[in-house]
Order: C-alpha cells, then sequence, then structure tokens
C-alpha cells in the first residue's frame, strides 16, 4: 500500500510532468484505483471548463462600454479655469453684486497705459477715450495707472495691501461696505483662479470708476470692470490679448446693471 | 509584428494619453476580459462592471505599466484583481441591491445569455468554491495560462497556484455530483 501523491498525479493529468516524474505517475494511476480516480477528476473537471462556451458581450454593452470608459477617461477641458470663472462671475452678477462697471472705458484707459486723461466718468468722455482705446497696444499696460488715479489713496489700500497686490495701489473704494465686501469676494474669486497672481491688478479713478485686471493664462488678460453711471451699477467683463491688450470699446450697452 | 509587441507598443502609447491606443488596446482585451469576469462573479450586470472598472484602471495605470510581463498578463491580474474586490465588497455588503444602470436596455441580452451562457451548473459549481480557488481554476482551465503566468497574474509562488488549482477542481466535482466521478481518497496537505 503506497501512500496516494495526489498532487502528483493531479500534476500528471494536468500535463506539467516529464521524464522519471511523469513516469511513475503513470505507473501509480495504472496500478492504483484512488490514484485513477484523481486523474480522471482532475482531467475530467479540467476538460468541462475548457470546452465550455466563452461568455461574450453584445454588441450594445460592446458600444456601451466604449462609450463609459472614453467618456470617463477624456482630457480636461484646456479652458477649465476660465469656465470655472464664468460660472461664478454669473453667480456673482445675480447675487446681487454691487458691482459697477466703467462707462467709456476711461478708468481702463489708465490702467491699461493709454492717454493721460483727466477722468471725469461722463459717457461722452467714456466714448471718446473708447476710441483711443481701440488702438491702444502697449504691452505693459495691464500694470499701468493713469496719473490722476495712481495719485488716490483711499481707505481701500489697506484691503488692497492685505491681498498682497500691487501696494500702493488706488483701491475701488467709492463704494458701500456691502459693495467693498462684493468686490472682494470677486477679487478672492480671481485670486483662486488666476494664473499669475502677482499680476492682478486693481485700480480706480477719483469718479469711481474702478477694475480688476488679472491674466489668466500665457495669452490671454481678463477684467472685470466696475462703475456707477448716474447712480446706477454696472459691471462687464472683458478680455483682451497679452501681446496686444486692446480693450475693445466699453460703452453702457456692452454692461449689464447690477442689483445693489 | 508580433500581438504581445503590438499591445506594448498600444500600451506606451495609452501611457501618453493616446485615447485611439486605448481604445485598441480595449477591443482586444473586452471580450477576454468580459469572460474572466463572467467566471469570477457569474451575474451579467456585476461582470460588465467589473469589465469596464478594469479598462479604466488600465488607462490610470498605464504609465505604470514596466513592460516586465506581457500585457495580457497584466490584464488579467487587473481583471482578477477587479474581480475579487467586487467578491470581498459583496461579502460585506450582502443585503446591498445590485447596482443600477440607467441606459437603455440591451434587447437581445436575454436571447445572448441563452445562446452562449455558461452552463448553469458548472457556473453554479465556480461561484460556490472560494474566491482564490475559482481565480486559480478559471485562469488555469478556462483561460488556458501557464502556472508561471498565474504565479504572476495572483501574486503566489507556483506551489499555491497548483494547489489551487487541483484543490479547486476537486471542489467542483464535489458540487457536479454525477457529471464527474467522485473521488473516493486520502487527501494530501498543501504545499
Amino acid at each position: 500500500m503506497h501512500e496516494h501523491d495526489l498532487d502528483l498525479i493531479a500534476e500528471y493529468a494536468s500535463g506539467l510532468l516529464s521524464g522519471e516524474h511523469e513516469a511513475r505517475a503513470a505507473d501509480l494511476a495504472a496500478r492504483c484505483t484512488v490514484c485513477a480516480e484523481e486523474m480522471g477528476v482532475q482531467r475530467q473537471v479540467r476538460t468541462l471548463l475548457s470546452s465550455s462556451a466563452r461568455p461574450e458581450m453584445t454588441t450594445f454593452e460592446r458600444s456601451r462600454l466604449h462609450r463609459i470608459v472614453l467618456e470617463a477617461v477624456a482630457p480636461a477641458p484646456a479652458t477649465a479655469t476660465m469656465s470655472r470663472w464664468d460660472r461664478r462671475w454669473l453667480s456673482l452678477a445675480g447675487a446681487a453684486a454691487a458691482l459697477v462697471v466703467i462707462v467709456g472705458g476711461a478708468g481702463v484707459v489708465g490702467m491699461l497705459g493709454g492717454a493721460d486723461e483727466a477722468l471725469d466718468g461722463s459717457s461722452t468722455a467714456g466714448a471718446r477715450v473708447a476710441a483711443d482705446l481701440a488702438t491702444d497696444t502697449t504691452t505693459a499696460a495691464a500694470t499701468e495707472m493713469a496719473p490722476a488715479a495712481a495719485q488716490e489713496e483711499s481707505a481701500g489700500a489697506s484691503t488692497l495691501e492685505s491681498y498682497g497686490m500691487g501696494g500702493g495701489l488706488p483701491w475701488f473704494a467709492d463704494l458701500a461696505d456691502t459693495d467693498r465686501d462684493v468686490f472682494r469676494t470677486v477679487v478672492d474669486e480671481m485670486r483662486a483662479v488666476a494664473a499669475d497672481q502677482a499680476a492682478i491688478v486693481t485700480a480706480e479713478d477719483a469718479a469711481g470708476f474702478g477694475a480688476v485686471c488679472f491674466p489668466v493664462d500665457a495669452d490671454a488678460v481678463y477684467a472685470v470692470i466696475l462703475a456707477r453711471i448716474d447712480g446706477a451699477a454696472y459691471e462687464t467683463f472683458l478680455t483682451g490679448d497679452r501681446a496686444d491688450p486692446t480693450v475693445v470699446t466699453v460703452t453702457t450697452e456692452g454692461c449689464r446693471p447690477v442689483d445693489p | 509584428m508580433t500581438a504581445p509587441d503590438r499591445d506594448r507598443d498600444l500600451m506606451a502609447r495609452a501611457a501618453d494619453g493616446d485615447r485611439a491606443a486605448f481604445t485598441e488596446l480595449m477591443e482586444r482585451h473586452e471580450d477576454m476580459v468580459f469572460a474572466v469576469a463572467m467566471r469570477m462573479l457569474r451575474e451579467r450586470e456585476l461582470a460588465y462592471d467589473a469589465t469596464q472598472e478594469t479598462f479604466l484602471r488600465l488607462f490610470r495605470k498605464a504609465d505604470r505599466y514596466s513592460g516586465e510581463s506581457s500585457v495580457s498578463t497584466w490584464l488579467y491580474r487587473v481583471a482578477t484583481n477587479t474581480c475579487l474586490d467586487m467578491l470581498r465588497k459583496m461579502k460585506r455588503r450582502r443585503a446591498d441591491p445590485l447596482p443600477e444602470h440607467h441606459d437603455a436596455p440591451d434587447p437581445s441580452a436575454g436571447e445572448h445569455f441563452d445562446a452562449v451562457e455558461v452552463r448553469p451548473d458548472l457556473q453554479a459549481a465556480l461561484a460556490a468554491i472560494p474566491n482564490d480557488f475559482r481565480a486559480a481554476v478559471v485562469l488555469s482551465d478556462v483561460e488556458g495560462l501557464a502556472i508561471a503566468e498565474i504565479s504572476e497574474i495572483l501574486g503566489v509562488p507556483g506551489g499555491t497556484v497548483k494547489s489551487r488549482v487541483f484543490r479547486g477542481r476537486r471542489m467542483l466535482a464535489e458540487r457536479l455530483g454525477n457529471l464527474v466521478d467522485q473521488p473516493q481518497r486520502q487527501r494530501t496537505d498543501d504545499a
């Protein structure tokens, strides 16, 4: 009576043996009923499994698989940052933001390094200055200030400095505290999305025009333009090419009123 | 270019974000992955989910593929581990309902099931044996992989693979009853 080496028999049944091991297993299977039964079990189950039909996906399942997987691995949109800003911009505008808009772009001229104009905030002056804006191609414009505006120091300067932005630049302070809080929220939003935090610039002038400009990516500059016109608050959102930061004409028609 | 070389090329390109390469890789191996998942999980919707998850994991980890093993071996590993993960979660949440799918139903699914599905008694027997033994038996006897490759896929020594395959077959034989001769023998200990 030998010790039944069933694993040896199983290996033999699986075709894993050679040489003397194979010969020994074959001999055991031939002489021992227990070993023979083990060999039969191993071979039959193996054959049953290997010959079973292979499950297949239907055409519908296959196409669904491709659609779901390929959608899941699709790259994120390149303008994700801008998209997020756009959504916040819309939500802020609809949430009683007291953002005001520069009319005629006079303040924008000052900020973008255009004509050294006396800023009076009138729409007429703004329309004239807007024409100049169309040809303004100063590349460093986004960081320059009109002299009048640059001399303005306001209570908001400390707020500006608290954001670590351009110390000494005037702050858009000609608004109620509520407006300032909303403006701060807008600045926070832009800080969250701006690619170059150090390049965020704010500016205002004596008439209450203001703007916050920031570069979002290597190619574009964006600006939130704020102004108060005849006592009403307006807002608009501009884009400019970094290499050619000409701002398109800004008029009240291009702005939208904001609920205080 | 041989099939394994083609796979490696596609894998390298997929790791760089080439979606066309990833799509081709998926088309070359989706049947295999689904078949393994069906054997491991038994239920069609679960197998489908496992297939989907396997390819998502493949894409996410494509940059970690070293090329030491074949892409198919790597895929077998991902598929098997995905199924084993699902089985462990199912065991812990046995009372939870199956995940819902909101796509329109496949009108031909029922017919296809009857036409090509694994024999119910064999599938039931597979489902009844422990997960680790099932994985070894499926990879060996259904997929026809060598012990060395299964060892690499499951991350266990070759001796352990053989032990699980042989014992797994014996368990299946007991559950299949009169379809396979009942063994009357003395069992040896595992290695």
